[in-house]
C-alpha cells in the first residue's frame, strides 16, 4: 500500500481545483460543490466518503461533464486530465473522453442497465465508439470482458433482466473498464448489493484495477469499503473536502470533528463501545449554507472564532489537510 | 380484562399512529396540490374556460340573451352581427343563446355518466380485487366483454337498441367507461391489500366495509379524479358524436352536437352554423384536459422533474 | 412466440361470446318489432305474423340467440339483413375495405406526423417547438373529429375549392377524410410520444449511455426511443381500433359508403341482423388489433417476452390493455 509514497511524485492524472457546481433552481441555488480541489495519481485510489446530499456524485458527475444543465452549472473551478482542461472541452471532444478515458460506475446496477438491449449489445456498444474495429473484433472482445468480470461468454445474448443484482453490477463493471480507462469513478458501487455480493465485487474492482491500471475515485459513505480499497481518503460535507490524507492518517489520526464523528458513530469489533455516538443534528440546508464553517452548526468544539469566516486548510502532517481552526493547534 | 398485544396490534396501533401523523400532512398535501396547480398555467386556464361553462350550465336564463328555442322565420340564417354575435340557424334561432343553453345538457351528460360509471366501475373494481378469487374472475372477464366493443361502438350499439334521448345517452356512455375504473380501482386495491395496515386493521377484525372505506379508497383517489376528468370530457365528446349521428338529443333541446347535426345541410351558405357550437365543443374539452392533465401533474409529484 | 399467439386466440373465443351474447340482448330486448315496422304500422295482424315467421321473430328468445350464435360459429353467418334480403357477412365484406383503407392512410398520416413531433417535443422540452407542439397537439385532441371534418369542407371544399367534400373514388377524395381523421390521431401519439420519452429519458441507463460517450441522437433512437415505445404502441394500437369503430362520423360526414355508415343506415332502419353484424365484426376487428399490440410489445420488451415463453398462460389475460 505505501509503493506510492516511495516513488518519484508524478504529474497527477487529474487535478479539480476549486470546483464549484450550483443548481439554479426557480426559487433557490443548491450550492452542491463549494470549492472542491483534490488530485489524483496514477494508479491511485482515492476514497470520497460523506453522507447523502454532500456533493460527491455532483463532483463525480461534473467530471464527466453530466451535470444536467440546466438546472445544474459549473460555476467556477478547474478540471484537469493529464494537464488538460476539461471544462474548456467542446461536447464531441467530452464523447470521446467519457467511457474511453473516464468511466463511471452508477450507484443502482438495477436502473443503470439498458433493458431492452442484451448485455452483449450494451458492452459492446462502449467498445465500438471508441475504437475503430470490426464486427467481430468487437464480438470477441465483448466475450472477453464479460469472460474477465466472471460471467460466461455465452450469456452475451441475455438481456439484464435475466441477471441478478450482483451479475448486473458486474455488466456495469465491464462496460466501465472495457476501454481501460484512465480514470474509473465508482459512485457507490456496492451499495444496492447484499453484504456477500458487496465484498466479491469490491475484490473483483481491485484486481481489474491492478490489471489495467486504471485511477479510482471510489465514492461511498461506507468507511469499511474505504479501508479495504482505497489509498487516499478525503472527507466530503457539504460540497466541500473538509478533510484529506492517506488512508492510514485519517484512520489513524483524525483531526477534522466531522471525521471524528463519522469513526465514533461506527460500531468497532476490537473496542467495547457501550453505545454508538451518532453525529447531532443534520446536514445544513445546500441551499442555505453559512458564510462560516459549514460544520459550525453540529460541532462539538466549537468556538466563536469559528463564526469569523470560511476555515483555512491546515496540512497537519505531509498530505494530510484539515479544513479546521482546532486542526492548527496540533 | 388484562391487556392482551398481538403482534397484529401492535402493528395497527403503529399504523394508526402513523396515519395519524400524517393527518396533518394530509390536509396539506391537498393544499400542496393546489398550491402547484396554481402554478400551471395552462390548467388555471383550463379551469377557468370550464367554470365559465358551468355558470351557462347553471344559469343559462341569466347569462343567454334569449331562450334556447325562440324560432323566428323572419330572421334565419342572419350572418353573425351584433345583434347575433354568433349568427342565427335555419329557424332564426340565435345561435349564442343555444350555445349557452347547450351548456346545461352536455356537462349534464358527462357529469352524470360519469359519476355513474366511477360509482359502479369502482364498487366492481373494488369488490373484484377484495374478495379475488372466482368473483374477481368473472367481474373482471365480464369487464373484458365490455372492453373488448369500443366506446364509442357500445353507445351506438346501446343508443341504437333502445332508441335516443337523454336518459339513454347517459347510461349508454357510462356503460362503456365502467371497465376502465374498475381496473383502476383492482389494482389499487390489490396493491395496498396486503400491506400491514390492511393486515393489521383485518386482524382486529375490522369489517370488510370499514376497511374498503377508510383504508382502500382514499388510496386510490387521485388516478381516479384524473381519470374522471378526462372522463367527463370524453363523455361530452362522445354525446357530441352521438347527436351528430341524430342518435343522441332529440330536438329543441339544445345540444351542441345536434345543432352542428342540423346545420351541416346549410354549410355552404352559412358557415356560422356549423362553427360555433363546435368551437364550444372543443373548448370545453380542451379546458377538462388541461384540468386532467394538471391535476395529474399535481397529484404525481415525481412526474414533475 | 406462435403458441403464444395461438393461445391468446383461444382466449379471445369466451371474451367474443360475451360480446355475441351482449350484442344480441341489446336487440332482442330493445323496444319496439321490427316485424311491425317492415310490413307497415297499418298491415294487417296476418301479415306481421307471417313476418315475425319470416324473420325467425316468433321463436323463443333463447331458441333465437342459440340459433344465431351456431350460425355464426359453425357458418360465419350473420343472419340476413331486413331491408335487402342479402347475407349480412357479404355486405359487411364488401364495405369493410373502404373504412380500412381509411383507417390505414389516417393511420399512416398520423404516425409520420405524430411521433416525430412528439420525439422532437420531448428531446427540446421547454424550447418553443416543444411549447407550440403541446398546445397544438392539446387542441387536436380536443377537436371533435366530425367538426374538424366539417371546418375541412367548410375551408378546402366550399371556400377554397380544392378538393371534392364527398365520395371515396381516388387519392383526390381520400386527402380531406385522411386529413380529419389523420390529424387528430397524430396529436394523440404526439402527446403520448412526448410523455413516454420523458419518462424514460429521467432513466438511470440514459445517463450509462452518455458516460458511455453516446452521441445524443443515438442515445434518443437506440436508448430512449426503444424504451418509450411501449406506452406508443399501445396508443397506436388503440387508435386503430378506434379508427375502423369510429369512422361511423368521418363516414357519414364525406357520404363514404364504408362500414360505418353502413351500420348507422342500419341503425335508423332498425335493421337489427345488420346492426347486430356490425358491431361483433367491429369487436372481433378491434380485438385481433389489441391482440397485435400484445405481440409487437413481445418484440419490443424482451421482459415480457420471457414473461410469455415461460408462463404464457396467466401473464396475457391480465396485461392485455392495461399501461
Amino acid at each position: 500500500m505505501d509503493k506510492t509514497t516511495d516513488m518519484v511524485p508524478a504529474a497527477p492524472l487529474l487535478r479539480v481545483s476549486d470546483l464549484r457546481i450550483h443548481f439554479e433552481m426557480e426559487r433557490e441555488v443548491v450550492e452542491a460543490v463549494n470549492g472542491m480541489s483534490f488530485e489524483l495519481l496514477k494508479g491511485e485510489t482515492l476514497g470520497f466518503v460523506g453522507e447523502t446530499g454532500a456533493g460527491k456524485t455532483t463532483t463525480a458527475l461534473g467530471i464527466m461533464r453530466l451535470v444536467q444543465t440546466p438546472p445544474g452549472r459549473v460555476v467556477a473551478g478547474s478540471i484537469a486530465l493529464n494537464g488538460e482542461e476539461l471544462l474548456e472541452k467542446s461536447e464531441a471532444e467530452m464523447r470521446k473522453i467519457r467511457g474511453n478515458k473516464i468511466s463511471m460506475i452508477f450507484q443502482d446496477p438495477m436502473t443503470s442497465l439498458n433493458p431492452v438491449l442484451t448485455v452483449g449489445e450494451q458492452i459492446q456498444e462502449v467498445i465500438r465508439l471508441h475504437n475503430d474495429i470490426s464486427d467481430a473484433e468487437a464480438v470477441k472482445r465483448t466475450v472477453d470482458m464479460l469472460e474477465m468480470v466472471g460471467i460466461p461468454g455465452e450469456r452475451y445474448n441475455e438481456y439484464p433482466h435475466q441477471f441478478s443484482g450482483g451479475m448486473k453490477q458486474r455488466v456495469v463493471i465491464a462496460i466501465a473498464l472495457a476501454c481501460s480507462p484512465e480514470l474509473l469513478i465508482a459512485d457507490e458501487p456496492t451499495t444496492a448489493l447484499d453484504v456477500t455480493i458487496q465484498a466479491q465485487v469490491l475484490d473483483m474492482m481491485r484486481e481489474l484495477k491492478e490489471k489495467i491500471g486504471t485511477s479510482v475515485l471510489m465514492i461511498t459513505h461506507d468507511l469499511g469499503v474505504i479501508a479495504e480499497t482505497c489509498d487516499k481518503v478525503a472527507i466530503v460535507y457539504a460540497g466541500q473536502i473538509v478533510e484529506s490524507g492517506t488512508v492510514w492518517q485519517i484512520f489513524d489520526n483524525p483531526q477534522h470533528p466531522y471525521t471524528r464523528g463519522l469513526f465514533d458513530s461506527l460500531p468497532s469489533l476490537d473496542k467495547e463501545v457501550r453505545r454508538l455516538k451518532p453525529i447531532e443534528g443534520l446536514v445544513p440546508n445546500p441551499a442555505d449554507l453559512p458564510p462560516y464553517c459549514s460544520f459550525y452548526e453540529r460541532c462539538g468544539r466549537r468556538a466563536e472564532a469559528c463564526r469569523a469566516g470560511e476555515p483555512e486548510t491546515v496540512e497537519v502532517e505531509p498530505g494530510h489537510r484539515v479544513m479546521c481552526r482546532c486542526a492548527r493547534g496540533e | 380484562m388484562a391487556k392482551i398485544t398481538t403482534p397484529a396490534m401492535e402493528r395497527l396501533r403503529q399504523a394508526e399512529k402513523k396515519r395519524g401523523a400524517e393527518k396533518p400532512g394530509r390536509s396539506s398535501a391537498a393544499r400542496e396540490v393546489l398550491h402547484r396547480m396554481t402554478y400551471n398555467k395552462l390548467a388555471m386556464a383550463g379551469l377557468a374556460i370550464f367554470l365559465l361553462l358551468v355558470l351557462c350550465a347553471l344559469f343559462p336564463q341569466v347569462i343567454a340573451p334569449e331562450g334556447y328555442d325562440d324560432q323566428n322565420y323572419a330572421r334565419a340564417f342572419t350572418a353573425p352581427c351584433l345583434q347575433f354575435p354568433l349568427g342565427t340557424d335555419s329557424f332564426g334561432r340565435d345561435i349564442l343563446s343555444r350555445v349557452i343553453w347547450g351548456a346545461r345538457t352536455s356537462l349534464c351528460i358527462g357529469v352524470l355518466s360519469v359519476s355513474f360509471s366511477v360509482l359502479v366501475g369502482g364498487l366492481i373494481g373494488a369488490v373484484a380485487a377484495y374478495y379475488g378469487g372466482k368473483l374477481d374472475n368473472v367481474l373482471m372477464r365480464l369487464m373484458d366483454v365490455l372492453m373488448a366493443v369500443p366506446g364509442f361502438l357500445l353507445c351506438i350499439a346501446i343508443t341504437a337498441a333502445f332508441g335516443s334521448g337523454f336518459i339513454v345517452i347517459v347510461w349508454a356512455i357510462a356503460v362503456g367507461s365502467v371497465p376502465s375504473y374498475a381496473r383502476i380501482v383492482r389494482a389499487a386495491v390489490l396493491t395496498i391489500k396486503d400491506s400491514e395496515f390492511v393486515e393489521a386493521a383485518r386482524s382486529i377484525g375490522a369489517s370488510d366495509v370499514r376497511i374498503t372505506m377508510k383504508h382502500l379508497l382514499p388510496n386510490c383517489l387521485s388516478p381516479i379524479i384524473v381519470q374522471a376528468t378526462m372522463g367527463v370530457a370524453g363523455a361530452i365528446l362522445s354525446a357530441a358524436g352521438l347527436s351528430f349521428m341524430g342518435l343522441g338529443v332529440q330536438p329543441p333541446t339544445p345540444e351542441w352536437g345536434y345543432m352542428l347535426n342540423a346545420g351541416k345541410q346549410y354549410i355552404r351558405d352559412a358557415w356560422w352554423i356549423v362553427t360555433f357550437p363546435g368551437i364550444t365543443i372543443m373548448a370545453a374539452i380542451f379546458s377538462l384536459n388541461l384540468l386532467g392533465d394538471g391535476l395529474r401533474d399535481a397529484l404525481d409529484p415525481k412526474l414533475k422533474k | 412466440m406462435w403458441k403464444y399467439i395461438l393461445k391468446r386466440l383461444l382466449m379471445m373465443i369466451p371474451v367474443l361470446l360475451g360480446v355475441l351474447l351482449l350484442v344480441f340482448m341489446l336487440n332482442a330486448f330493445s323496444p319496439g318489432d321490427p316485424a311491425t315496422q317492415l310490413v307497415g304500422e297499418n298491415a294487417s295482424a296476418e301479415a306481421i305474423e307471417a313476418m315475425r315467421e319470416q324473420l325467425g321473430l316468433n321463436k323463443p328468445v333463447v331458441q333465437r340467440f342459440i340459433d344465431y350464435a351456431a350460425g355464426v360459429v359453425t357458418r360465419l353467418d350473420l343472419g340476413t339483413s331486413y331491408q335487402s334480403r342479402c347475407p349480412v357477412r357479404d355486405e359487411i365484406l364488401e364495405r369493410f375495405p373502404t373504412t380500412a383503407l381509411l383507417a390505414a392512410l389516417s393511420m399512416l398520416l398520423a404516425i409520420a406526423i405524430g411521433l416525430p413531433a412528439g420525439i422532437i417535443s420531448a428531446t427540446k422540452q421547454y424550447s418553443l417547438f416543444d411549447r407550440l407542439g403541446t398546445v397544438v397537439s392539446m387542441i387536436g385532441v380536443s377537436m371533435p373529429n366530425f367538426w374538424q371534418g366539417l371546418m375541412n369542407i367548410l375551408v378546402f371544399a366550399v371556400m377554397l375549392s380544392w378538393l371534392p367534400a364527398s365520395g371515396f373514388y381516388g387519392p383526390k377524395y381520400w386527402i380531406l377524410p385522411v386529413l380529419t381523421v389523420g390529424t387528430s390521431s397524430a396529436a394523440t401519439i404526439c402527446r403520448m410520444t412526448r410523455s413516454s420519452m420523458l419518462e424514460v429519458v429521467r432513466q438511470d441507463y440514459i445517463r450509462t449511455a452518455r458516460a458511455k460517450g453516446q452521441t445524443e441522437s443515438n442515445i434518443i433512437l437506440r436508448h430512449t426511443l426503444k424504451n418509450a415505445l411501449i406506452p406508443i404502441i399501445t396508443v397506436i394500437g388503440m387508435q386503430l381500433g378506434g379508427l375502423l369503430c369510429g369512422a361511423t362520423l368521418t363516414e357519414s360526414i364525406f357520404a363514404i359508403s364504408g362500414l360505418g355508415r353502413y351500420m348507422l343506415d342500419a341503425i335508423k332502419a332498425r335493421n337489427f341482423p345488420a346492426v347486430q353484424g356490425s358491431v361483433l365484426f367491429l369487436a372481433v376487428v378491434f380485438s385481433v388489433c389489441n391482440l397485435l399490440v400484445d405481440v409487437i410489445y413481445a418484440f419490443v420488451d424482451p421482459r415480457i417476452r420471457s414473461m410469455y415463453v415461460k408462463k404464457g398462460k396467466k401473464s396475457a389475460g391480465a396485461d392485455a390493455g392495461q399501461a
